[in-house]
C-alpha cells in the first residue's frame, strides 16, 4: 500500500490547524443552571489521519464522504441528521455490523483490522465531515432568496440602487462562515433598516444558507475565492471567552453544550446565529455587552468549538445500562465470570468502555461474534439512541467496581 | 533472466543498447552514444525519478526507473492527475527516443549550400556567435521584428523562454506551427464566449456524447487523459450505460469504441450540427431557460442603425432542415431527427468537435455550430457539460522593454493580416506568403524551434522554397527533418529526460495542472537544453534582452515556477488520490488546509510528487465563462461583430452580420467528372503529432487496428473499389488538382462510399533510419483552403480520382 507523502511533522501541523480533537483535552463548560462542570472531550483522533485510514483500510470502497467514495454503505457526511455523540456513533456501528459484514461477504471483501487509534481517527473524521455542508444548489438558492425577500434590499447582478450591498460581490466567498461573519458584522444596521422599512427578520432554515451561497457564487463575480482554515477547537474555546460569548452563553442564554437541538453543521449554526440576531442584539443591549468584532476565521474557530460540544456524551445511566445489558441478551455471552464458550467478562469489556474503544473492539471481533451468535441461535441486538451510552456507563461502572483491571 | 540490477556496468550498457536498438525492430542497431554519458552515474543502483512525458502537449507524469544512472524503464506517475499512473503508446516509446542513435549530438553548419544535405560539425560558441551577430545587427538597424520563431510542440520552459525572449528582443513574430495541439477549439470559444480558453469535457458525469470527427481516442492533445476520460464515461457509473455517437467520414479508433458510427461527408460536420439544432428548436427540445438567461443572438436582433438582423434560430430554421442536411452531409434525414431527440432528452449531453491533434483543422464555423449544441442543451459550465479552463500561466510576469523592442512589437505580424485570422493569434500557413514575398517586410532571421513545417503544413514544400529568401535560418531540432534541409544551422536539443522542465495543462474537468520534471540522467556534455540555448543567445545580446531570462538554468526556472504557485496560495502538490479528494472536499465548501506550511516544504512536495494541481472547479461562474460583450453565450458572435467593425471588410453590413453566425455548408458538392471522389486525410494515431517519428515502436503500431504498418495506404470502400475495378492487392494512383501518389490499396468498409481516406504521418524525406523515405505524405494531394476566421489551412475540401496501376 502506498504511503501518504505527508511527513509526520506536516501531519502534526495540519492536525493543529484542523479540528484538534486533542487527547485528554478538558474544557470547562457550564451546566444548565450556571453550575460549572468539567467535560472531557470524547475523541482522541486526528481528522487527517482519519481520512488516510478511510482510504487505506478500504472504507472508501463502500462508503463515501460527501460523494467521494463508494455507494454501497451510507455516505458518512450524510450519516444522520441531528446530534450524534461518540456513544451514539458506536451504537450505530454496532447495529449495522451484520449488514456491513454481509455486504462485504457479498462483494468479496475481507474486514480489515482497525486499531483503537484508527477508530479514533475515523470518529474524528466523521464528526468533522458532518460539520461540512452540501455544496449547495444554486437553483434552490435563488428560490430561497426570492422567498425570503432578500431581493428587497440586495441585488445579485451587480446592478446599482439596492439598499444593502450587492450580493454579487460576495460571489468570491465560497464559505458560509464568511457570510455569517459578514452578516454578524452588519446585523445591527440591517435590523435598523428593516425596522424602518417595516420588514420582518427573515429566518433561515436547515441548509438555506449553503444554497444561497451557491446561487450568489454562480450569479456573481468569479474572481479568486476566499478560503478559511478549518476551525481550531482550542482557538475557538479561547475566543469564546475572549469575545465574551460566555457572557450570554450560558450566562443568561441557553447552555450550548446541553442544547438538544444544537445544529450539526457550520452553515446551520451560522443560520442559527442569523435567526437569533435581533434577539441577541436586544439582550446584549440590555446587558450592556458590546458587540465584539469577529473575523471570519475567528468565527470558524468558535463554531468548531461549539459544534464539538454537540459530540459530547451526556453521561449514560449505569442502572439503565445494566438493564439494557440484560434485556438485549448480552449476558448470554458476557458475564462476571469467564465462560467456556463465551466472550470477555463484563469487567474486561469495561476496559473498552469508551465509545471509540468499544467501536474498535466490535469491529475487530464482530465477525467472530456474529458467527458464534448465529451458531447459538442468538439474534443480533439493536441499540437505540441512548442504550449504547447507558450500556457503556454500566460497563465502566462494573469495571471500576471490580478494581480497575481484570484479565490479562 | 537477469534483472538490470544483476548486471555489472559493462554488461548493463551492452544489454541496454541491445534492448532499445535491436529488440524493438528486429534489426541490428548500433549502441547509442547517449548511453555512455548517462551510464556514468555509479551512485545509487536503482532509483525512480519523476519526469514528464515529452511526446505530446498533455504533459503526463512519468516515473523513470534509473539503474546505474541510465533510464531503463517507465511507468506512469500514479499521483499525476492527468494520467493517474497510465501511459499511452506514445509514452511507451520515450526510451527509444532518449537512446535513439540518430539523435544529433553537435551543432551543424550547412556547407554545401541549402538543400545539399552537407553538414559540418561546429562548436556551440561558433554557432551561437553567428546567431547573436545577426540578431544584434537587426536590433541596431531597428528591425527586431524581422526575426521570426516558428514553434513546435514544446509547451513548457522552452515556450515560456521564447515568449519572454521575443518580447524583450522586440519581435511580434512567434508563430505556433501546431495551434491545433493545444487549442483546437479555441477560435470557436473566442467567437461564442469571448474568451481565449480551451474547453474541458466532463465525460465522467455526462449521459450522452455526440462526437463530430473529434479524434478523441485517435489523436487527442492528451491521449492518456482522453482514454481515461472515456473509461470513466463508460465504467464510472455501475448500472448506467451512457451513449457515445461518433460522426466521421471514417470508422476511426474512436468510432470502434462508440455505440454507433454515423458516416458523414468530409467537412460537413457543422451542417449536421445545425440540422440537429433545427430539430431541437422546431420541436422545442432546447433548454429555453439557459438560452433566455445566458444566450444572445438566438432570436433576431436589431443593430445600432435600427436594422433587423437574422438570429441563430431563424437561420437554422430556414437553411438547415434535415432533408436538406441529408443532401449535404450524406446523413439520412431520419438519423438527424433521432440524434436531435436523443441529444435533447439524455442530459447532461455533450457535443464534441475536434479538440486538437491531427492534421489540419476543422473549419471554425463548423466548430461554432457544434458548440452551439452544447448551449442549446444547457451543457455549458455545469457538471457533465463543457467547462472553460481557468487561467493558468507561469513565468509570464510582465516586464519593461526598451524603445527598440516597443517599436518592433508594434510591427504587423508576418503570419498574415488580421482580416485573414480574426479569431487566431497564429497562422503558420499564412507565414508562407510573407516569407516568399518579403511583405509586409523581409524576414531576416528564421528560427524553427522543434518545428518541421515543410512536412507538417499542407503547403510545406512552398514553405521550404520560401525559406530561400531568409538570410539566416536556424533549426533547433533533435533529429534531421524535412525543414532542416533549408537551414543554415542546426542546433541539437537535449532530451527532456536530461533536463529541468515544466508543463502547464488542465484535466478534463478543468483543474489546472503544472507538471515539473527533474533530469533523470546525466546530460551528454556537448548538448545544451533549449532553455540554455536561448539564454546564451540572450546573454550574447546583452541587456535588456538578457535580463528577460534571469534564471541561470532550468532548475532555477522551475524554482521560480514553484514560487509563483506557492504565492498563489491555492491547490497542492500531487499526492495520493485521497489527498486530492481531501482538497476537493474542503475547497468546494470554502475551506483550505494546505499541506505545505512554507515554501521549502511546498517545493519539496511539488518535486517529490511531480507537480501541482488545484483540484477544484466552481461551476456557473458566468462572468468568467462568458466574456463576450453581452456577458452571454453568443449564438451570433459579438466578438466577430466587433472585429468586423474594427477591421472592416468591403462587404455589406447585412452580410457581415450573417457572418457572425455559424455559417456551414448548405450546398451539395457538385459532381466533378475529373475528380469524382472526396479525399479524407486523417491522422495516423501515434505518428502524426509526435515530435519525432523516428521511433520503431510507434511505426509498428500506428496502423495496427487496420493491420497496416511501415507504409502509407489508401482506403477505399468496397462498393467504390468494385466500381473502379480495384481489388485489395492493387496499387492505385490517387490524383488531385495538386498532385499524385501511388499507394497500396486497402479495401475498407470503414470509409464512406465515394470517399477515400489516406493516413497522415509518414513520408518524410529526411530524418532517422526509422522514418526517412518510409511511406508517403498525403499533404502533396491536399487542395487546402484557408479558414476565413483563422487563416489555418483546411484539409477537407479536396476532390480526387483513383485508378488502378
Amino acid at each position: 500500500m502506498r504511503k501518504s507523502r505527508i511527513a509526520p511533522t506536516r501531519m502534526a501541523a495540519t492536525a493543529r490547524s484542523l479540528i484538534a480533537l486533542v487527547v485528554g483535552m478538558t474544557v470547562g463548560v457550564s451546566a444548565a443552571r450556571g453550575q460549572t462542570s468539567q467535560t472531557t472531550l470524547p475523541a482522541t483522533g486526528d481528522v487527517m489521519r482519519g481520512w488516510r485510514v478511510f482510504f487505506e483500510k478500504k472504507c472508501v470502497d463502500c462508503h463515501a464522504v460527501w460523494d467521494h467514495g463508494g455507494r454501497v454503505g451510507p455516505d458518512l457526511g450524510r450519516l444522520r441528521t441531528g446530534r450524534l455523540s461518540g456513544g451514539q456513533l458506536a451504537g450505530v456501528m454496532w447495529n449495522h455490523i451484520p449488514k456491513m459484514l454481509g455486504q462485504m461477504q457479498h462483494t468479496g471483501r475481507l474486514p480489515t483490522t482497525l486499531s483503537q487509534q484508527d477508530m479514533a481517527d475515523l470518529f474524528a473524521l466523521i464528526f468533522f465531515v458532518r460539520q461540512l455542508d452540501e455544496p449547495g444548489d444554486p437553483v434552490r438558492g435563488e428560490q430561497i432568496l426570492i422567498r425570503k425577500g432578500c431581493g428587497e434590499c440586495h441585488s445579485t447582478d451587480s446592478s446599482e440602487g439596492s439598499i444593502g450591498p450587492d450580493l454579487a460581490q460576495w460571489g468570491k466567498y465560497a464559505n458560509p462562515v464568511v457570510w455569517a461573519q459578514l452578516m454578524w458584522e452588519h446585523a445591527p444596521m440591517m435590523e435598523e433598516a428593516m425596522r424602518r422599512s417595516g420588514m420582518t427578520w427573515p429566518k433561515l432554515e436547515g441548509t438555506d444558507l449553503v444554497h444561497i451561497v451557491a446561487y450568489v457564487r454562480s450569479a456573481g463575480i468569479s474572481g479568486e475565492k476566499t478560503y478559511l482554515r478549518p476551525g481550531s477547537v482550542g482557538q475557538g474555546l479561547s475566543l469564546f471567552h475572549e469575545k465574551k460569548c460566555d457572557t450570554c452563553h450560558p450566562g443568561s442564554g441557553p447552555d450550548l453544550a446541553a442544547s438538544a437541538d444544537l445544529p450539526t453543521s457550520m452553515s446551520a449554526l451560522a443560520s442559527r446565529m442569523w435567526n437569533h440576531s435581533p434577539e441577541m442584539t436586544r439582550v446584549m443591549r440590555e446587558q450592556a455587552v458590546e458587540r465584539q468584532p469577529i473575523s471570519a476565521q475567528e468565527l470558524a474557530d468558535i463554531l468548531a468549538y461549539v459544534l464539538l460540544l454537540g459530540n459530547l456524551d451526556r453521561g449514560g445511566d449505569a442502572t439503565r445500562g445494566e438493564r439494557v445489558f440484560a434485556q438485549k441478551g448480552c449476558v448470554q455471552c458476557h458475564n462476571h465470570e469467564e465462560m467456556a464458550e463465551g466472550g470477555p467478562t463484563v469487567q474486561r469489556l469495561g476496559q473498552d468502555a469508551a465509545p471509540v474503544d468499544m467501536a474498535a473492539a466490535m469491529w475487530n471481533h464482530g465477525k467472530t461474534m456474529l458467527e458464534q451468535m448465529t451458531e447459538a441461535g442468538i439474534s443480533w441486538p439493536v441499540f437505540n439512541e441512548h442504550e449504547m451510552v447507558d450500556l457503556l456507563a454500566y460497563l465502566k461502572t462494573a469495571e471500576s467496581e471490580a478494581g480497575g483491571t481484570t484479565g490479562d | 533472466m537477469k534483472d538490470w540490477l544483476d548486471l555489472n556496468r559493462r554488461e548493463f550498457l551492452v544489454a541496454l543498447g541491445a534492448a532499445y536498438g535491436a529488440a524493438a525492430t528486429g534489426l541490428a542497431a548500433p549502441r547509442s552514444r547517449f548511453l555512455e554519458y548517462a551510464g556514468d552515474d555509479e551512485a545509487p543502483r536503482e532509483r525512480f525519478i519523476n519526469a514528464m512525458c515529452p511526446m505530446c502537449p498533455g504533459g503526463c507524469g512519468l516515473k523513470v526507473r534509473v539503474v546505474h544512472g541510465c533510464a531503463v524503464g517507465l511507468r506512469g506517475n500514479e499521483d499525476h492527475p492527468i494520467n493517474r499512473g497510465g501511459l499511452c503508446s506514445r509514452a511507451s516509446a520515450v526510451l527509444q527516443d532518449v537512446y535513439n542513435p540518430d539523435r544529433l549530438t553537435k551543432p551543424l553548419k550547412c556547407v554545401g549550400g541549402r538543400g545539399s544535405g552537407k553538414w559540418e560539425e561546429i562548436d556551440w560558441d561558433t554557432a551561437l556567435g553567428v546567431i547573436t551577430d545577426k540578431l544584434s545587427t537587426l536590433r541596431e538597424q531597428g528591425k527586431p521584428h524581422a526575426a521570426c520563431a516558428v514553434m513546435g510542440r514544446d509547451r513548457g520552459l522552452t515556450r515560456a523562454a521564447w515568449q519572454r525572449f521575443m518580447r524583450a528582443y522586440g519581435s511580434p513574430n512567434m508563430v505556433d506551427l501546431h495551434p491545433e495541439d493545444n487549442m483546437g477549439v479555441l477560435p470557436a470559444v473566442l467567437a461564442t464566449h469571448g474568451a481565449r480558453q480551451r474547453l474541458g469535457y466532463d465525460l465522467a458525469e455526462t449521459s450522452y456524447v455526440l462526437s463530430f470527427s473529434s479524434g478523441w481516442l485517435d489523436e487527442h492533445w492528451s491521449m492518456e487523459q482522453a482514454a481515461r476520460g472515456f473509461a470513466e464515461f463508460r465504467r464510472g457509473r455501475p448500472g448506467f450505460r451512457p451513449k457515445w455517437i461518433h460522426v466521421e467520414p471514417r470508422h476511426s479508433l474512436t468510432a470502434t469504441k462508440a455505440d454507433e458510427w454515423i458516416p458523414i461527408r468530409p467537412g460537413t460536420e457543422g451542417t449536421l450540427a445545425l440540422g440537429i439544432a433545427h430539430v431541437m428548436i422546431r420541436e422545442g427540445l432546447y433548454d429555453r431557460r439557459f438560452v433566455a438567461e445566458h444566450g444572445s443572438g438566438f432570436d433576431d436582433w436589431t443593430d445600432r442603425d435600427g436594422v433587423s438582423r437574422t438570429g441563430f434560430k431563424r437561420m437554422v430554421l430556414q437553411d438547415f432542415a434535415p432533408a436538406k442536411v441529408q443532401t449535404v452531409t450524406g446523413v439520412p434525414e431520419g438519423a438527424v431527427f433521432r440524434l436531435a431527440r436523443e441529444f435533447s432528452t439524455n442530459r447532461p449531453a455533450l457535443a464534441l468537435g475536434s479538440d486538437g491533434g491531427g492534421c489540419g483543422a476543422a473549419a471554425t464555423y463548423d466548430r461554432m455550430a457544434i458548440h452551439c449544441l452544447n448551449a442549446l442543451v444547457g451543457s455549458i459550465d455545469v457538471p457533465g457539460g463543457v467547462t472553460l479552463f481557468r487561467d493558468l500561466s507561469v513565468l509570464q510576469a510582465d516586464f519593461d522593454v526598451d524603445d527598440v523592442a516597443s517599436r518592433g512589437l508594434l510591427s504587423p505580424p508576418l503570419d498574415g493580416p488580421a482580416q485573414k485570422r480574426r479569431l487566431s493569434d497564429n497562422a503558420a500557413d499564412l507565414l508562407i506568403d510573407s516569407l516568399a514575398s518579403s511583405k509586409p517586410y523581409p524576414t531576416e532571421a528564421l528560427f524553427l524551434v522543434d518545428a518541421d513545417p515543410v512536412f507538417s503544413l499542407a503547403e510545406g514544400p512552398r514553405f521550404g522554397a520560401a525559406m530561400a529568401a531568409v538570410p539566416l535560418v536556424v533549426s533547433m531540432s533533435a533529429y534531421h527533418n524535412d525543414t532542416n534541409r533549408h537551414a543554415d544551422l542546426i542546433l541539437p536539443q537535449l532530451h527532456a529526460l536530461n533536463r529541468w522542465d515544466f508543463n502547464t495543462g488542465h484535466t478534463l474537468k478543468g483543474h489546472p495542472v503544472v507538471t515539473v520534471s527533474n533530469p533523470v540522467m546525466k546530460a551528454p556534455p556537448d548538448l545544451l537544453s533549449p532553455y540554455d540555448t536561448i539564454r546564451r543567445i540572450a546573454a550574447g545580446l546583452g541587456d535588456p534582452v538578457a535580463s528577460a531570462l534571469p534564471w541561470e538554468d532550468g532548475q532555477q526556472a522551475v524554482d521560480a515556477v514553484c514560487r509563483e504557485l506557492f504565492a498563489g496560495g491555492k491547490g497542492a502538490a500531487f499526492g495520493p488520490a485521497n489527498e486530492e479528494s481531501w482538497a476537493q472536499l474542503l475547497e468546494s465548501r470554502g475551506w483550505r488546509a494546505p499541506f505545505s506550511e512554507n515554501f521549502d516544504d511546498f517545493k519539496r512536495d511539488v518535486l517529490a510528487g511531480g507537480g501541482w494541481t488545484d483540484p477544484i472547479y466552481f461551476h456557473r461562474e458566468w462572468d468568467r465563462v462568458f466574456r463576450s460583450p453581452s456577458g452571454k453565450f453568443a449564438f451570433s458572435s459579438a466578438y466577430l461583430a466587433k472585429s468586423f467593425e474594427a477591421i472592416p471588410e468591403a462587404t455589406e453590413s447585412a452580410v457581415l452580420a450573417r457572418r457572425c453566425l455559424p455559417i456551414c455548408r448548405t450546398d451539395q458538392r457538385r459532381h466533378d467528372q475529373a475528380y469524382p471522389l472526396e479525399l479524407y486525410v486523417y491522422s495516423l494515431p501515434n505518428l502524426a503529432s509526435v515530435a519525432s517519428p523516428n521511433l520503431p515502436w510507434l511505426n509498428d503500431i500506428a496502423g495496427a487496428y487496420v493491420f497496416e504498418k511501415w507504409r502509407t495506404w489508401v482506403e477505399i470502400h468496397p462498393e467504390t473499389a468494385e466500381h473502379l475495378g480495384i481489388t485489395k492487392h492493387d496499387q492505385a494512383e490517387v490524383r488531385t488538382a495538386r498532385g499524385r501518389l501511388v499507394l497500396p490499396v486497402k479495401i475498407f468498409a470503414g470509409v464512406m462510399p465515394e470517399v477515400i481516406a489516406i493516413p497522415f504521418g509518414l513520408g518524410r524525406k529526411e530524418g532517422g533510419r526509422w522514418c526517412k523515405g518510409i511511406g508517403e505524405n498525403p499533404a502533396v494531394l491536399v487542395d487546402a483552403q484557408a479558414d476565413p476566421l483563422t487563416g489555418t489551412a483546411l484539409w477537407t475540401q479536396t476532390r480526387a480520382s483513383v485508378r488502378r496501376v
